[in-house]
């Protein structure tokens, strides 16, 4: 079996249809809605369109979810044990069974909220940052910085079914976000336990997640203000073992992946 | 004037999409079709506006009849595909069309010839007039998912059985009148036991106010 797996090698059916980042960034539209007040973005059952969103939304999570899936799945596979310790591939082999479940918990919410799969185009883009040869990165690039994202998606969609008052969306959203803060943590244990006796290490895993928190934070995404439709979960993320000084860094970095959106916005005009 | 015309006037706006991949030829061709396939009547021009730069996800449309021109409103996402970024997708424009039509029909001859103009209509209403459209297109035959729209229409009608129930009349298609529905939303919101903030509150609009 081939170790190392590129984005576009990923076994689809032919339901799904892939998009680039590109196509985003070179949507000309762009530029317009920037100069529209469409008031908040925040995902709330009041918003204009909130149904259409909240199905967008989770069917990202579904293709998330499978992303998630196939990068722990690697991990477990790319590496030796002198590369990856077997206590950290068993971590991972952890997760891809909590991933199984989240694909099937978000069919089933596909399925409930009148979704098909595959109805939604699917970008890679979470995938290839489980591309890292360096599994150090891949534990920063998947499990803090998407993995930390997922917490944000998942506690916003939580509330989402809260405010709603669907019961379904909500619990699953709830046991979901309980399996992503372990994620997350697993991330944490393993980078600092991984990298103690090599600091340099360190500082290129964090730099990382840096370049995949911003990434991850394109055009304002998800941020602390009524602008971003997914809410930065501080509370969550202290659980899942951020300090409060990662966190704020993080805020920066999504309010800087914002205004640069927004200096492109205007550039271009 | 109606008895004597034979034929509405469509009219598309923009007459060319130049943000997104629209074939606005194939556009009008799918509004005829579909004014074909709700029966709508000929007595009513139609003047189509697309605003092309709200992409999908950001549905939403508006529906006003005046001086003998049905007026439609829509973002562009109402036709986009969610697969193809600015591509076309006929299923959901004909969907679309279909619904925004059904409800001017309701308009011009169905018993709603009272309802308030549609930016002045709260979600709850919309959304069962929504599921009314969209159940007749059903029976017509259109790409429609029940579960999407039964979905939408708890979001705004409540997740219990009184809703549920509501829904699965107005999915029969079987006739109503804009008093009969506006009294069923009155039921809606009596059995809705969420707190005031999980009901039905907004009155915001995608639709840019137009400059004085």
């Amino acid at each position: 079996m081939r170790k190392q797996l590129p984005p576009e090698m990923l076994a689809r059916d032919s339901r799904f249809v892939r998009t680039s980042i590109m196509d985003q960034v070179m949507d000309p539209r762009n530029q317009k809605i920037g100069e529209r007040d469409l008031g908040s973005a925040r995902l709330e059952p009041q918003r204009p369109a909130a149904a259409d969103r909240a199905r967008n939304l989770m069917h990202g999570i579904f293709t998330g979810e499978i992303q998630a899936l196939e990068g722990a799945g690697r991990t477990t596979f790319d590496f030796d044990d002198e590369q990856a310790p077997f206590a950290l591939k068993l971590d991972m082999a952890r997760q891809c069974w909590d991933e199984s479940r989240h694909v099937e918990i978000s069919v089933k919410l596909g399925d409930w909220m009148g979704t098909e799969i595959g109805e939604y185009s699917e970008a890679t883009f979470l995938y290839e940052a489980a591309c890292a040869p360096d599994p150090i990165l891949r534990l920063c690039g998947v499990n803090r910085a998407l993995e930390g994202l997922a917490i944000d998606v998942f506690n916003t969609m939580r509330e989402f079914g809260d405010l709603s008052g669907d019961p379904v969306l909500e619990f699953c959203e709830d046991w979901m976000l309980a399996d992503e803060v372990t994620h997350v943590k697993m991330g944490s244990d393993w980078l600092r336990r991984l990298t103690a006796d090599d600091p340099e290490r360190r500082e290129r895993a964090l730099d990382f997640q840096r370049t995949v928190d911003k990434l991850f934070s394109l055009g304002g995404f998800r941020g602390e203000s009524d602008d971003n439709p997914i809410q930065l979960a501080r509370n969550f993320r202290s659980m899942a073992g951020f300090s409060t000084d990662e966190i704020d860094e993080l805020a920066e970095i999504a309010a800087q992946a914002q205004a640069d959106a927004q200096a492109m916005s205007t550039g271009s005009q | 004037m109606s008895e004597a015309r034979t034929g509405s006037v469509v009219t598309l706006t923009p007459a060319e999409f130049t943000l997104v991949k629209f074939d606005a030829d194939e556009v009008r061709d799918l509004i005829r079709r579909t004014m074909s396939e709700v029966d709508f009547p000929a007595s009513h021009d139609v003047s189509i506006e697309v605003d092309e730069v709200l992409p999908h996800p950001l549905t939403a449309s508006l529906v006003n009849v005046a001086d003998g021109t049905a007026s439609l409103w829509f973002t562009g996402g109402c036709f986009e595909s969610p697969q193809r970024q600015t591509g076309l997708s006929v299923d959901h424009t004909r969907v679309e069309l279909g619904s925004a039509l059904l409800r001017a029909k309701d308009r011009i001859d169905g018993g709603f010839a009272d309802a308030p103009a549609d930016e002045d209509i709260d979600d709850r209403r919309r959304t069962l007039w929504e599921g009314y459209a969209e159940g007749r297109l059903h029976a017509l035959g259109f790409p429609v998912r029940v579960q999407r729209r039964r979905y939408t229409f708890r979001l705004y009608g409540g997740f219990n059985d009184v809703s549920d129930a509501a829904f699965e009349r107005l999915w029969s298609g079987a006739p109503i009148t804009w008093v009969e529905l506006d009294a069923l939303a009155d039921e809606l919101a009596a059995a809705d036991t969420r707190p005031e903030r999980k009901k039905s509150l907004r009155k915001e609009t995608l639709r840019p106010v137009a400059a004085p």
